[in-house]
């Protein structure tokens, strides 16, 4: 049996053990809900793209269109952070959970269920071409803004967070094996496709019939599948964001 | 255990025989109904036929979205849902981020994925709203369920029985930092059990210990191309050799703090990805990975 060297030992703050906790508690529920979300057969159609035409500004939070695989699975929130140039502005989305998952998501302190956590770390230049395809629902104080990009410049610097806001921001991401990899894989994946969408006015396809199937979970064969009809394709490998990895590029 | 083994079996039926009932009644409002929701507002503005109709779909949705959680979670924490409130009121007030007009464009988020077919308009509208449910019934289990204060420090939350990861080991102590002495030598202690390990693993896992450490997905043709198998394969390859360094390393230790030992884990993972980076960069076949990482 080998010995260690001796040494002291410094724990994890408990607040950020809880923090963790109550996050994994959240993922755990969401995985057990999760169905494998089929698109249905007639699905793909071309349509025409309705949102108001409001002009990006620094603050705007805006709910995107479901023109996409990605913003169709669930209703995907953004905040506007600043104009990064270019025709592009930086943007950051909403988490769908109550905790954040890691120091890069901030507790907005806000108490809609959709605005609560900011997923700063997945910040990205986004076009204005893809940003217009989206409804603005509300604003953030410039304070928020000014946190926000805060936190972002911390992070790109890999600088500790200040005290006060180490505890409205996630705990650390530490172990190859924690669940919140799966997450965040997840989480990067959607919005950096979503950021690289072509520009406004090539044609789109809805995928409009992304959806749970609900009460088919437990499915019957005795049952009639008539007016809550389900694709008959065999579905992909369930992802919490509702896409099908098999259409990943 | 035998009984109670049977017991969980006997519940689960129970679950899946009340979801048979009222799938044989599942409501599907009709576009109207959905329309006439969007225009007032609030289902309380809505005419009552109509009020019925959204209020039923909600509930059963809701109360499958529950079914669901307790029979999949039967296993592990065994706990019966029970929701006596209008799901619907839940819906509404879940979904809005202000009380205004503006704050509800998720009706219009709903509304703009239907395909402007009556029948598909129909389960277009049905879809996204179970859609939209299935969030609000993780947010209600969230609240009615928190186990933050319940869950146990070394609980294992995943990787099986023997060798699984606790909360702990997801969040473990550090070196005193002030202690530098310490510090080197688990450094240095880390450094050859990461050689030693990693001079037993296989090209799967060195590759995907490589694809960690270079931000590539397990799912890039080169990596799955260096590895010889398919992401899955790679995936199941990389847990398992993290779970067998961890639990030699805590059987090698097993007399020490384990406070201590956890520290020297994650050093000592942390150390086989150098050793993975090293690796590579000696192979002009793994080269091309390095480009791969910087495109990705």
């Amino acid at each position: 049996m080998k010995k260690l060297p001796k040494a002291t030992i410094i724990r994890r703050p408990a607040h950020e053990i809880k923090a963790l906790a109550l996050w994994l508690n959240e993922w755990r529920i969401e995985k057990l809900l999760q169905d494998e979300d089929p698109k249905s057969e007639q699905g793909i159609k071309e349509f025409r793209l309705l949102y108001s035409a409001e002009p990006a500004r620094a603050g705007q939070i805006r709910l995107l269109h479901p023109f996409s695989d990605e913003t169709s699975a669930r209703p995907r929130y953004i905040a506007v952070l600043r104009e990064a140039g270019d025709g592009t502005w930086l943007v950051a989305p909403f988490g769908r959970f109550a905790a954040p998952a890691v120091p890069g998501e901030w507790k907005t302190g806000r108490k809609a269920p959709a605005l609560r956590v900011l997923c700063i770390w997945n910040a990205r230049e986004m076009p204005s071409s893809v940003l217009a395809r989206s409804w603005v629902v509300d604003r953030m104080a410039p304070n928020g803004i000014a946190q926000a990009l805060s936190i972002l410049s911390l992070l790109s610097t890999r600088e500790e967070l200040p005290p006060a806001l180490l505890r409205r921001t996630g705990p650390p991401l530490l172990h190859p094996l924690d669940p919140r990899h799966d997450y965040i894989e997840e989480e990067r994946d959607w919005f950096s496709a979503l950021s690289t969408r072509p520009a406004q006015g090539a044609p789109l396809k809805s995928p409009y019939a992304v959806h749970d199937r609900g009460i088919r979970s437990l499915p019957l064969a005795a049952e009639k599948g008539e007016e809550y009809r389900i694709s008959k394709r065999r579905p992909g490998k369930s992802r919490p964001d509702g896409r099908n990895p098999g259409n990943d590029k | 255990m035998a009984e109670a083994g049977q017991g969980q079996e006997q519940d689960s039926l129970a679950v899946e025989t009340a979801a048979t009932e009222i799938h044989r009644g599942l409501p599907v409002p009709s576009t109207e109904s959905w329309r006439e929701w969007k225009n007032r507002c609030a289902v309380a503005l809505c005419d009552a036929p109509v009020q019925n109709e959204l209020r039923d779909f909600a509930a059963v949705h809701f109360a499958l979205y529950l079914r669901r959680y307790s029979f999949k979670a039967s296993a592990s924490d065994g706990q019966p849902v029970r929701f006596d409130g209008d799901p619907w009121h839940l819906f509404e007030t879940h979904l809005a981020v202000r009380n205004t007009r503006q704050g509800k464009k998720y009706k219009e988020w709903l509304f703009s994925r239907l395909p402007g077919v009556e029948q598909g308009d129909r389960e277009a509208l049905a879809g996204g709203a179970a859609l939209l449910m299935r969030d609000v019934a993780r947010e209600h289990l969230r609240q009615e369920y928190a186990q933050s204060n319940t869950i146990s420090l070394n609980a294992l939350l995943c990787g099986g029985d023997e060798a699984g990861i606790s909360l702990e080991d997801l969040l473990p102590g550090a070196i005193d930092p002030c202690d530098e002495v310490a510090l080197r030598e688990f450094e240095q202690l880390a450094a050859d059990e990461a050689r030693e390990l990693f001079g037993k693993m296989g090209q799967r896992e060195k590759v995907a210990f490589l694809a960690k450490d270079l931000g590539i997905s397990l799912a890039h043709a080169e990596i799955e191309k260096a590895a010889g198998c398919r992401k899955s394969v790679l995936s199941t390859s990389y847990q398992a050799a993290i779970l067998n360094a961890a639990e030699g390393l805590k059987e090698r230790y097993s007399a020490e703090d384990p406070a201590s030992v956890r520290a020297l884990i994650l050093m000592t993972l942390q150390e086989i990805r150098n050793c993975a980076r090293n690796w590579a960069r000696s192979s002009a076949e793994l080269e091309t990975l390095f480009s791969a990482a910087e495109a990705s």
